[in-house]
């Protein structure tokens, strides 16, 4: 039976303008910074960003938002209803597509500059990868022969999805082609198992390769696959994106102890990012072709969301937007950034007074898990 | 009215008021149901509970502390003390017990939505951890289900905000979470509800049969069957 893709609206609030800017207020606070010696690049180094709230996503689900393209359109996976879905917000509304392959739950992992999407699909038998360009039918992501299921975890702007198939051989990297066809990656030696998380325009490939000593982060470029660069003392690590420049942001680090964001440059050479005054810990998501790079970052004992660039180095988005009531809301986390310089970050809205014990006011540090995740389009200022 | 049919009224409400006092008082009586005490000053706000087979009830805690420190309340003596710890988070874990009395412990929490991969086992009888392999990602409350076989079924919990849950069920084998043969369909919540196999049984918005009977190669043969309506 051919699959039907129909869209479906859902009840999530968009095009709500989640703060707004008072000249005012800047004016008093900057001229006092001026005054007092404080601007600093951290806060003042650009104009601020315009914030404005594009989806909210129910609380006690797996809330995962994933990419971002260049005319704003975004996808992830929320609780939807009683599955998990994939959805897209796209011209300011949001929609799940809904395949009659999916038995229960899908997600949306990847888009790219013409729309198209890439995710997965729970099938009667296994989970299955797919692509869909924009007002077509999705294209099921076949496995490796021999294996039962595919995953796609990313999309170039010319069509070709990263991902990985398993099956008895373990999981497997593989890129499909604009054709559909699958290709697996070389296994690297020491390697149980891989999986392909991003792909550029040339068809480089960044992803992350399971060792005996753990996750480490690996580019394949033509039929060759190789180890990335970890800072000093780290032994795991995960390369999640790649720029059409071939500069590959993820993160190094310590099993479940500590991890920082880093920055490979072409030869492969691995930079530390930093992190925020109030935390050690870092993790870079996303990265643009002006070599803007995005993520989150500990602040406290919660996160912040970053943009990191080479002039300024890492900053707390927080404080780079047009000033607003205080206490509204907080970013914690940037999953994107397109080639405007346009954001995509979550976070939360305050909970309000009541529902904050004393000892959290003034933080969004409690329960944040059980709070609607807000989805926010930053624009940067002219 | 007249005084007769008044005076009949009037002991009729009486004996209504009597009657129902007479029930609320014995509904009420700690001998039917039951009845509170203050019990000690727990450390912590205890996020996981166990009642061991020893009798006492374990806990350990989460949610801005770490988990890494079980505590064990006797309730007989009312004294709270510390256990042996599993040396890492087990806040956001999910549990099971084996039919040994042993605890069997999966994933744990990094940070919210992104967990450990971590497995382990407490014995409480020795008040002792025994840490064994980690599962194939992170796990942040996944569920365990206890099989007819005696196995455990390990299934979803969130990996972390980039991949989300984890797609991939497990069931270890000898102690061992072995490279699994097949990548079958995620969970759609995390701590879906586990059900005891091999009988059908749907729960809230899917439902899946697992028979280990059947022969599953130590990996665990799910079968999907339709969404309940």
């Amino acid at each position: 039976m051919r699959n039907q893709t129909r869209f479906l609206d859902i009840p999530l609030p968009a095009g709500i303008p989640a703060r707004y800017g008072s000249t005012r207020y800047f004016s008093l606070v900057h001229g006092l910074a001026l005054v007092f010696g404080l601007t600093s690049t951290a806060v003042f180094a650009r104009p601020p960003y315009q914030v404005t709230e594009i989806a909210s996503l129910p609380e006690g689900t797996s809330q995962v938002v994933r990419a971002f393209n260049d005319t704003g359109e975004a996808v992830g996976s929320s609780g939807i209803g009683s599955h998990n879905r994939g959805f897209v917000v796209r011209g300011g509304r949001v929609t799940t597509a809904e395949n009659s392959g999916t038995i229960d739950t899908d997600s949306a992992t990847g888009i790219n500059n013409s729309g198209e999407i890439a995710g997965n699909a729970n099938t009667a038998t296994a989970m299955t990868g797919y692509r869909r360009q924009r007002d077509k039918d999705p294209v099921k992501l076949q496995s490796l022969p021999g294996d039962t299921a595919s995953a796609a975890l990313g999309i170039s702007d010319n069509g070709m999805v990263a991902g990985y198939s398993s099956g008895s051989y373990g999981m497997r990297a593989v890129v499909w082609n604009a054709d559909g066809a699958a290709t697996a990656l070389p296994v690297l030696a020491g390697s149980t198992s891989a999986r392909a998380m991003g792909i550029n325009r040339r068809g480089v490939v960044v992803g992350v390769a399971d060792t005996d000593t753990g996750a480490r982060p690996v580019r394949w470029e033509g039929n060759k696959g190789h180890l990335l660069e970890l800072l000093s003392g780290h032994r795991t690590g995960e390369a999640l994106a790649i720029n059409d420049g071939g500069f590959i942001v993820g993160s190094s680090g310590e099993p479940g102890i500590r991890r920082r964001a880093v920055l490979w440059d072409r030869q492969g050479r691995v930079q530390d990012l930093g992190a925020l005054p109030r935390g050690r810990q870092s993790r870079a998501l996303a990265l643009n072709n002006r070599l803007e790079v995005v993520g989150s970052a500990e602040f406290g004992s919660s996160n912040r969301a970053f943009i990191w660039t080479h002039s300024a180095g890492m900053q707390d988005l927080n404080q780079l937007l047009q000033p607003g009531p205080p206490g509204e809301f907080v970013l914690t986390q940037a999953v994107g950034i397109n080639q405007q310089g346009e954001v995509l970050a979550t976070g939360q809205a305050h909970p309000g007074p009541e529902a904050i014990p004393p000892e959290f006011e003034g933080t969004y540090d409690f329960h944040a898990h059980e709070l609607p995740l807000k989805v926010y389009r930053l624009v940067p200022g002219k | 009215m007249n005084m007769r049919t008044l005076l009949a009224v009037l002991v009729c409400a009486m004996l209504t008021v009597t009657g129902v006092v007479g029930r609320v008082a014995k509904a009420e009586a700690p001998d039917s149901v039951g009845q509170w005490s203050a019990g000690a000053m727990l450390p912590y706000f205890p996020v996981h509970i166990h009642m061991l087979p020893t009798g006492k009830v374990m806990l350990w805690p989460g949610d801005g502390i770490s988990g890494n420190d079980p505590r064990a309340w006797d309730p007989t003596t009312d004294v709270i003390t510390p256990l042996s710890t599993p040396g890492y988070d087990t806040f956001c874990s999910g549990h099971t017990f084996l039919t040994d009395g042993s605890l069997f412990v999966t994933g744990g929490h990094i940070q919210n939505f992104e967990g450990l991969p971590r497995t382990s086992r407490f014995n409480p009888f020795t008040n002792s951890w025994a840490l064994l392999p980690d599962m194939n990602a992170g796990r942040w409350y996944p569920t365990n289900t206890v099989l007819a076989n005696g196995d455990v079924l390990t299934l979803s919990g969130s990996i972390d905000t980039v991949l989300g849950n984890n797609p991939l069920p497990q069931v270890p084998a000898n102690d061992q979470y072995l490279a699994q043969p097949d990548q079958r369909p995620a969970y759609p919540r995390y701590l879906p509800t586990g059900i005891s196999c091999p009988e059908w049984q749907d729960i809230q918005c899917c439902a899946f049969r697992c028979d280990p009977l059947s022969g599953y190669d130590g990996y665990g043969d799910l079968e999907l069957c339709r969404e309940s309506q």
